[in-house]
C-alpha cells in the first residue's frame, strides 16, 4: 500500500476523495533523489591539492602562493588549476610558485615565467592580444547572434519595423515636451 | 509558398548551420594543433643551463650547452615509466647515428636505476645522459610530460620544441627545415 501510494503520488480513497500524500508533487517517486542530484552538481567542487607540507609557514606568503595557483590552468588536467589538480606537474608548478614566493619575486614576475614556459594557455584569464581576440569576444558575438535570432523569431520583420518605429518617434516626442 | 518565402526559409536554416559549422571547425583545428609546440615565446630565447647530475652519479654535471656551442643538438626528456619513449628510442637511435648529431638525454621524474635499466634494454642513443629527478628542470624548459624533444640551434637557442614520441614524419615537419 505505501509503495503504491509513493508510485502514485495521489491516491483516490473511498467515494472518489482525493487523498494528497508527500509524493504528490507532481515531480514523481524519486523528485527528492534528483533535486539533490541537482544540488550536488551546482554545488562547486572546492577540494584543494595543496598538501599540508607544501604549505609556506607564513600566512601572507602562502596566501599570495594559493592567489596565484588559482589563476593558473593545469596543463595535465586543463579543467582545473593548478591548486586543485593531483598531477605531478601541478605538485611540481606549486612548488616552483612558492619558491618564487620565498625568493620575493612579486605575482606578475611568476606569473610570466610559467606562462614563458607553458604559454598563454596556462592563465585561466589569457592575455588580450591578436591571437586571443576571438577568444575574448566570440561568447559576446555568439550572444548578440542569439539574441538577434531570437527577436527575429519572436517579431516577423514588418512588426518589428513597426515597434522600432513607434518606440523612436515615443522617445522623440517626450524628448520634445521635457 | 511563394519563391521569396523560400529563400527567407533558406537563409534561417542555412546561417545557424554555417555559425555552427565554423564553430566545429575552429575546434577541430585546436584539437589537431599536433604535438609542435604552443609555447611561440619559448622559440628563439637561450636554453635553459643544464646544472643536473650525469646518470648514476651524484656529482652536478660539469658539462655545459656551451659545451655543444657551434652546432645543433637535440635534448630529449624521457622516463623509464613512459611507453611512447620506447617507440621512439629507435629513431632515436638513427638520428644520432646518421646525422651524427648529439642527443642530450634526461630521465625525467625517474629513478636514475630505472632510466639506467631502460637504457641498457631498449638502447642508449645519448652522448649525454642527465638526471631530472624532481622535474624542476623540466619546468625550466617548459615540459609537461615525456617525451619532449627540443632542438637547440648553434648559438644555443631554442629552435624547436616538439611534445610527443619522435617519428619521421614529426621530424620532418618540424626539425628538418630547421636543419637546412
Amino acid at each position: 500500500m505505501r509503495y503504491e501510494a509513493r508510485d502514485q503520488g495521489v491516491k483516490h480513497g473511498a467515494r472518489g476523495a482525493r487523498i494528497e500524500n508527500s509524493y504528490s508533487s507532481g515531480l514523481g517517486p524519486h523528485a527528492s533523489g534528483l533535486i539533490l542530484a541537482v544540488l550536488l552538481i551546482f554545488t562547486p567542487a572546492i577540494a584543494l591539492a595543496i598538501e599540508a607540507q607544501e604549505q609556506l609557514p607564513d600566512k601572507a606568503e602562502e596566501a599570495r602562493a594559493v592567489k596565484i595557483g588559482e589563476s593558473l590552468r593545469c596543463v595535465i588536467c586543463p579543467s582545473g588549476t593548478v591548486n586543485d589538480s593531483p598531477a605531478g606537474l601541478a605538485q611540481d608548478l606549486r612548488h616552483l610558485i612558492r619558491k618564487e614566493v620565498k625568493a620575493g619575486k612579486n605575482d606578475a614576475e611568476i606569473r610570466e615565467y610559467i606562462r614563458m614556459r607553458y604559454g598563454d594557455y596556462v592563465l585561466l584569464k589569457p592575455p588580450l592580444n591578436s591571437s586571443t581576440l576571438a577568444l575574448w569576444l566570440g561568447p559576446f558575438a555568439l550572444l548578440i547572434m542569439g539574441l538577434g535570432a531570437y527577436i527575429g523569431f519572436l517579431f516577423p520583420k514588418n512588426i518589428l519595423a513597426q515597434k522600432l518605429k513607434s518606440c523612436i518617434f515615443s522617445v522623440k516626442r517626450n524628448g520634445k515636451n521635457s | 509558398m511563394n519563391k521569396n518565402q523560400g529563400t527567407k526559409l533558406e537563409a534561417k536554416f542555412i546561417l545557424p548551420l554555417v555559425v555552427f559549422a565554423a564553430f566545429v571547425g575552429f575546434a577541430a583545428a585546436g584539437l589537431m594543433m599536433g604535438g609542435a609546440s604552443r609555447q611561440p615565446d619559448e622559440i628563439g630565447r637561450a636554453a635553459p643551463e643544464l646544472r643536473l647530475p650525469a646518470l648514476g652519479s651524484a656529482e652536478k654535471n660539469r658539462e655545459r650547452l656551451e659545451h655543444y656551442r657551434g652546432r645543433p643538438i637535440l635534448i630529449n626528456f624521457f622516463a623509464s615509466w613512459c611507453l611512447p619513449c620506447i617507440a621512439e628510442n629507435d629513431f632515436l637511435m638513427e638520428i644520432a647515428k646518421e646525422r651524427r648529431m648529439p642527443v642530450i638525454g634526461i630521465a625525467y621524474k625517474d629513478k636514475p636505476a630505472k632510466a639506467l635499466g631502460f637504457l641498457k634494454r631498449y638502447g642508449d642513443p645519448y652522448s649525454l645522459v642527465l638526471s631530472d629527478e624532481d622535474g624542476q628542470a623540466g619546468i625550466e624548459w617548459g615540459v609537461s610530460g615525456v617525451p619532449e624533444t627540443f632542438l637547440i640551434g648553434p648559438d644555443g637557442a631554442i629552435e624547436a620544441h616538439y611534445a610527443g614520441p619522435l617519428t619521421q614524419s614529426a621530424w620532418d615537419a618540424t626539425f628538418e627545415k630547421l636543419l637546412k
